[in-house]
């Protein structure tokens, strides 16, 4: 076999391992991403018109965990410029359930915003810095 | 004796020279093996991490793959094709003004591409190219060196053979196609695997003319991959060198032979 003919080999040999690779990786990767529905957070005034306080109300599906002493954790989604573009990703916020009503939870969450993107449904276990997918982008503005 | 001498010596010279092209590969590639985002001569652990991260665990890194050699590719066909035309033309035509030209030609392959860079950019932009490949591809296909080369030699073959051929009828393109082209492999040879490395490296265009990060080569890639773990870093690298090595070795006497054929002339 002459050196030409080896070459070719070993190209064709290396475009195909990358093609299966790129394949591979893309199919593991699309199945280990947890996809994430979005919810456009916002805080609400008290019903008390002379109370000018707000309360948290989320969605009970927005509790990712909760313990037996009332303490949650809910994840809010953030965006980052990554090395491969915009990427969204997650960070956890702890609070304490102060009532429920109406498949509806109220929070004390010193960590939340009045404006917050949350994750209101996950396919997957999430923690603080995973990557995930929007479900549903047209609830993301930046 | 004298002789012998002074070839042992003109093979240590060239030896320790080459050291300075070898001594970065290893070191690229024995990091590749390594964690952390500290380079080292040897790593402390020797992993696989890097390896599983580029090649399997995301595909982004061979997305950028797949993006540079399409990018390349096109640029190299595409330029081959022009330059094959113009140089053809500028070779075996006479036509008023053609001298002119060609010196036009020289002036604007000694300029750097950076001066040409804005007018490049508002040409695209108002043919409303910016943010696709085709602003990439279109600009580079037409390249004052691939004429120039091309021109050089095609010098070479006599028009003897040429005016022979249009006896038998052949057309223009019968002539460039079947007889100066199969003549003048090492050149195109030599242009193809030149341009392929220009456009296999090239940043600045990418930055540019790219809107988006997720249509980035991998040279634009690796530029901007500070403070990333050396392992995959290295594994890009030696991801980004592999087409060009091969093409090489593939065509590394068609390469040589097709520059010294176009400095003869």
């Amino acid at each position: 076999m002459d050196r030409k003919r080896i070459l070719r080999w070993v190209a064709a040999v290396c475009l195909l391992v990358l093609a299966v690779c790129t394949g591979v990786s893309s199919f593991v990767y699309d199945a280990l991403l947890p996809r994430v529905e979005v919810l456009d957070f916002l805080v609400r005034d008290t019903p008390d018109p002379n109370d000018y306080g707000a309360e948290w109300w989320v969605p009970e599906s927005c509790i990712q965990s909760r313990d037996e002493n009332g303490r949650v954790t809910l994840y809010r989604v953030r965006s980052r410029d990554g090395i491969f573009g915009i990427e969204y990703f997650v960070e956890a916020i702890d609070g304490e359930i102060l009532r429920e009503a109406n498949g509806e939870v109220e929070l004390d969450a010193p960590a939340m915003d009045i404006v917050e993107k949350l994750v209101l449904t996950t396919d997957k276990p999430l923690r603080s810095g995973t990557v995930v997918s929007i479900l549903n982008p047209e609830v993301w503005q930046e | 004796m004298k002789a012998k001498r002074f070839a042992r010596l003109r093979l240590v010279f060239l030896c320790f020279f080459g050291l300075f092209v070898v001594v970065p590969i290893l070191f690229t590639l024995v990091n590749s093996f390594s964690t952390g985002t500290a380079y080292s001569l040897l790593p402390q652990q020797w992993s696989l991490a890097g390896w599983f991260e580029v090649f399997l665990r995301r595909p982004h890194y061979l997305v950028k793959f797949w993006n540079s050699l399409f990018l390349s590719t096109a640029i190299v066909a595409g330029q081959t094709l022009v330059s094959s035309l113009a140089g053809y033309a500028f070779s075996k035509f006479r036509f008023p003004g053609r001298e002119v030209l060609f010196f036009i030609v020289i002036i604007v392959m000694m300029m750097p591409y950076q001066v040409t860079l804005v007018s490049n950019y508002f040409v695209i932009r108002e043919l409303g190219l910016m943010g696709s490949w085709a602003a990439l591809i279109i600009p580079s296909i037409f390249s004052p060196f691939g004429v120039f080369l091309l021109r050089q030699v095609f010098d070479t073959c006599p028009d003897d053979l040429l005016d022979a051929a249009r006896i038998d009828g052949a057309g223009n393109l019968t002539i460039l196609f079947r007889i100066l082209l199969p003549r003048s492999r090492a050149g195109v040879v030599s242009l193809v695997i030149l341009t392929f490395v220009d456009a296999w490296n090239m940043v600045e265009q990418p930055l540019v003319y790219l809107d988006s990060s997720y249509d980035y080569p991998l040279s634009v890639f690796l530029s901007q991959m500070n403070g990333q773990d050396v392992g995959v870093l290295c594994v890009c690298g030696i991801l980004a060198a592999l087409p060009v090595l091969l093409l090489f070795l593939y065509y590394d006497q068609d390469l040589a032979d097709g520059i010294s054929l176009s400095q003869i002339h």
